[in-house]
């Protein structure tokens, strides 16, 4: 196994966003347990929203969080590929989600089909700005929705993968 | 050659049949995700999708983006020429628009690439359409079928096949999650290795510093002490 970045070999970068440079700390938590690229969490550990703290420069800085599923509704057939879970915006460096304004509200992953990917981005606004909440949850686009508000390239990104709470499949290691 | 203008001709009977082709067509496996299409159709009904015309500008606003047709999503792809991948929202069954390298038209690049897959969807496409320079490869022979009558024996080699690619890719997926969960393991370790290098160095200098400032203050305390003994026995009186 070589080392690689954990994003892009789980093709997150491929999948949802191109190559970026990680710039700011970026923490998820669900109840104390913190996310890391990989970890598999089940639906039930996952069904309230989770802590996040975001670093950056200064409180004069504002973060979107988007939080995505790939692998919607199946990984082998993503046909709602990306489904957009949550989504906070005007989040001030050096503070958490809670102090953004929630644009989409968290929906608690369910899989039902294989392992899922669930993507958090971070990306940098260029101020504060007005985002609208897109007129369903799946099919998103993050690259069109960083475009769209002149987001840039992300600049965090965290992953961990779900299947549902009764599921076999995983790992053998 | 094929007009893009073919639309209009070739909707009605497309329209008619639409949902039951797309139905069988997602039966069939995943080109990759026909997800816009398929949803304004399930949304607003059969017309949606087409309601735009073919005449609609491709740099279209947001919501109006939905209603793009899949035929202008397929002709800008065969503009560019991009079309190692199935495209994501153009395959949909619809009509043909080929503006790329030769005459070929969405089902053509369908059944180019899924032999058979799309030939239930051929027989409602190519009404008004011109057989003579396409190209059909395989399975694309048989137009105007509405169901390809496939011997068993056929369907079976074509079904396990399928599968034999279904199970590769979920094999690959399974590989790519072990090892990136391997790789942020170990990089981990290796950030976890450097802070408690940092660590333990900081302890072992604070651990220098404290004694020789210990040792720095031991020995005049000592010197003062004496000096002063000494001076207080020689002040008696006699």
């Amino acid at each position: 196994m070589q080392r690689g970045d954990p994003l892009v070999v789980g093709r997150v970068i491929g999948d949802v966003v191109d190559p970026f440079v990680r710039r700011v700390p970026l923490r998820v938590a669900y109840a104390a347990r913190e996310i890391s690229n990989g970890f598999e969490l089940r639906p039930s550990a996952i069904a309230e929203q989770p802590r996040v703290e975001v670093g950056g420069p200064d409180m004069r800085t504002f973060y979107t969080l988007v939080m995505v599923d790939p692998d919607a509704p199946s990984p082998s057939d993503p046909s709602l590929r990306e489904y957009l879970h949550w989504l906070v915006t005007d989040i001030p460096a050096t503070t958490g989600v809670s102090f953004g304004t929630e644009v989409v509200c968290y929906e608690s992953p369910r899989p039902v089909l294989g392992i899922h990917r669930l993507v958090f981005l971070l990306f940098q606004q260029l101020g504060r700005q007005t985002v609208y909440a897109p007129g369903w949850r799946q099919n998103f686009s993050t690259r069109d929705f960083a475009e769209l508000y002149n987001l840039g390239p992300p600049v965090a990104a965290v992953y961990f993968n779900c299947q549902r709470e009764s599921g076999t499949g995983g790992r053998r290691m | 050659m094929a007009s893009s203008r073919v639309m209009p001709s070739s909707s009605p009977p497309r329209q008619t049949g639409g949902p039951s082709d797309l139905a069988r067509f997602r039966s069939g496996s995943g080109i990759g995700s026909m997800n816009m299409d398929d949803i304004i159709r399930n949304i607003y009904g059969p017309d949606a999708v087409d309601g735009g015309g073919p005449t609609e500008p491709a740099p279209a606003p947001p919501e109006a983006a939905a209603r793009r047709t899949s035929e202008e999503v397929w002709k800008e792809i065969s503009a560019t020429g991009g079309l190692s991948a199935p495209p994501p929202a153009a395959a949909s069954g619809a009509g043909g628009g080929g503006s790329g390298a030769a005459v070929m038209t969405l089902e053509d690049f369908l059944a180019r690439d899924t032999g058979a897959r799309a030939a239930g969807m051929e027989g409602n496409m190519v009404l008004g359409f011109p057989d003579d320079g396409v190209e059909s490869a395989g399975g694309g022979g048989g137009r105007g079928r509405k169901r390809a009558p496939m011997d068993p024996t056929d369907r079976a080699a074509m079904q396990r096949q399928k599968r034999m690619i279904k199970n590769r890719e979920s094999a690959a997926r399974s590989r790519d999650r072990k090892q990136a969960y391997v790789s942020e393991l170990e990089s981990q370790v290796a950030q976890l290795e450097e802070e408690q290098a940092e660590l333990l160095k900081e302890q072992e200098e604070r651990n220098q510093k404290g004694l020789k400032e210990l040792m720095e203050k031991k020995v005049p305390v000592i010197r003062k002490k004496l000096l002063q003994d000494l001076r207080r026995t020689n002040s008696m009186e006699f």
